[in-house]
């Protein structure tokens, strides 16, 4: 049987896709499908603000990564467009999407494992919290609640909840990254997962971890100024301190 | 005639396996058993189904090996074209289907071997092409 394609709206479609896939948790993503859709992201971004704003969550981002990662538009596609303009970043960011899928091709379900050995020294458990999104902790309940919301985190926000998950809640990466694939747009499982194996470890030289000045500063106080565990902050620490409390078996180089 | 096989690694209209063969069907199939193995929201699907609906294609769920071959006989094509892919999932139903794959144009050319332990040795390898480009 053919699925349909005739439908008056938005709502129209998600009311039948909600039929075909009883499953599907949620409603649909602010991102609309289609070219036309990849293409007003690709004119509409400010690329020359790219490089100095693009840790910042309000930062000036490109929002491709949907169309590119189920090929409605291609890498190639998106630096002929540049081409000229002078952008190493952003260049750069592309080429990592690119090596990924290097990656991948190269080892294939081996995404699935451990590039490395971890260097934390910690041992984990295989299942995902059950609080995520009620924690108190204004920040990481928030990306949650994007995340499951919107099917969409900036890129530092997904570097901090993973951050948190791996290392503050001591979770198995491959957890937080099937999590992770099952609600972003853009979900590419060699993006994803070998972005969490390099905050765990096993695919860098060291753990990744943030602090309460970095968070605080690159969302520009969005979440802790309100938070209620504001003075009972996990991630209020100096990196040093940090790196003790978190991991205390860590063999040191 | 060739029956494209469209999978959701490449919904570009543009593509080679569309552009060698403008006047095929082509089929898109949502595979049920890696729905329920993913457990992939709304959001995705949602996203995903309104890029088919830019296509020329029609939409089908099931098996897609089953649901291509059933396809080729409804619609008399002798053979099965699709696009390259480096899901290792969607490469075997592409072999299985004995599908014709068409290489994806390559972000940048590299020559040789490239090391990938590293993103830094992989960029040492492009940087110059594509700052280059770009410049």
């Amino acid at each position: 049987m053919n699925l349909r394609k005739d439908f008056t709206d938005q709502a129209d479609m998600l009311a039948y896709l909600r039929e075909q896939f009883p499953d599907a948790s949620g409603a649909l993503s602010p991102f609309p499908g289609g070219r036309a859709a990849a293409d007003q992201s690709l004119h509409s971004f400010n690329a020359s603000r790219y490089a100095a704003s693009r840790n910042y969550l309000n930062g000036t981002v490109s929002r491709l990564s949907p169309y590119l990662r189920h090929g409605v538009i291609t890498l190639r596609e998106v630096i002929v467009h540049f081409a000229g303009q002078n952008l190493p970043k952003f260049t750069q960011e592309l080429a990592w999407r690119d090596y990924w899928q290097r990656v991948y091709a190269e080892i294939g379900d081996g995404i699935w494992q451990d590039r490395e050995p971890s260097k934390t020294g910690t041992t984990y458990s295989t299942e995902m919290p059950i609080d995520l999104g009620h924690t108190g902790l204004a920040c990481m309940d928030g990306f949650a609640v994007e995340l499951e919301s919107t099917g969409y985190l900036h890129n530092h926000a997904r570097m901090w909840m993973a951050a948190y998950v791996v290392h503050w809640r001591r979770v198995r990466w491959q957890a937080g990254a099937q999590w992770f694939l099952q609600h972003l747009v853009d979900g590419d499982p060699a993006s994803n997962n070998l972005s969490w194996q390099w905050v765990a470890s096993t695919f860098s030289h060291k753990p990744y971890i943030f602090n309460r000045e970095n968070l605080e500063r690159y969302t520009e106080g969005r979440y802790c100024g309100t938070c209620p565990r504001r003075d009972d902050c996990p991630f209020q620490n100096s990196y040093e301190n940090l790196n003790v409390q978190l991991f205390p078996m860590q063999v040191q180089p | 005639m060739k029956l494209i096989w469209v999978h959701a690694d490449c919904l570009h209209r543009q593509s080679p396996a569309y552009l060698a063969n403008p006047d095929s069907p082509s089929l898109f199939v949502w595979d049920d058993a890696e729905l329920k193995r993913a457990g992939w929201s709304m959001k995705r699907i949602g996203f995903v189904y309104e890029c088919l609906l830019d296509l020329p294609v029609t939409i089908r769920r099931g098996d897609p090996v089953i649901e291509m071959q059933k396809f080729a006989v409804e619609t008399q094509c002798s053979s099965i074209v699709t696009m390259q892919s480096v899901d290792p999932h969607l490469q075997a139903q592409a072999a299985a289907m004995g599908a014709e794959t068409f290489p994806i144009v390559p972000f940048v050319e590299i020559k040789g071997r490239v090391d990938l332990q590293r993103f830094s040795r992989y960029w040492c390898k492009v940087e110059r092409a594509l700052i280059g480009e770009t410049a």
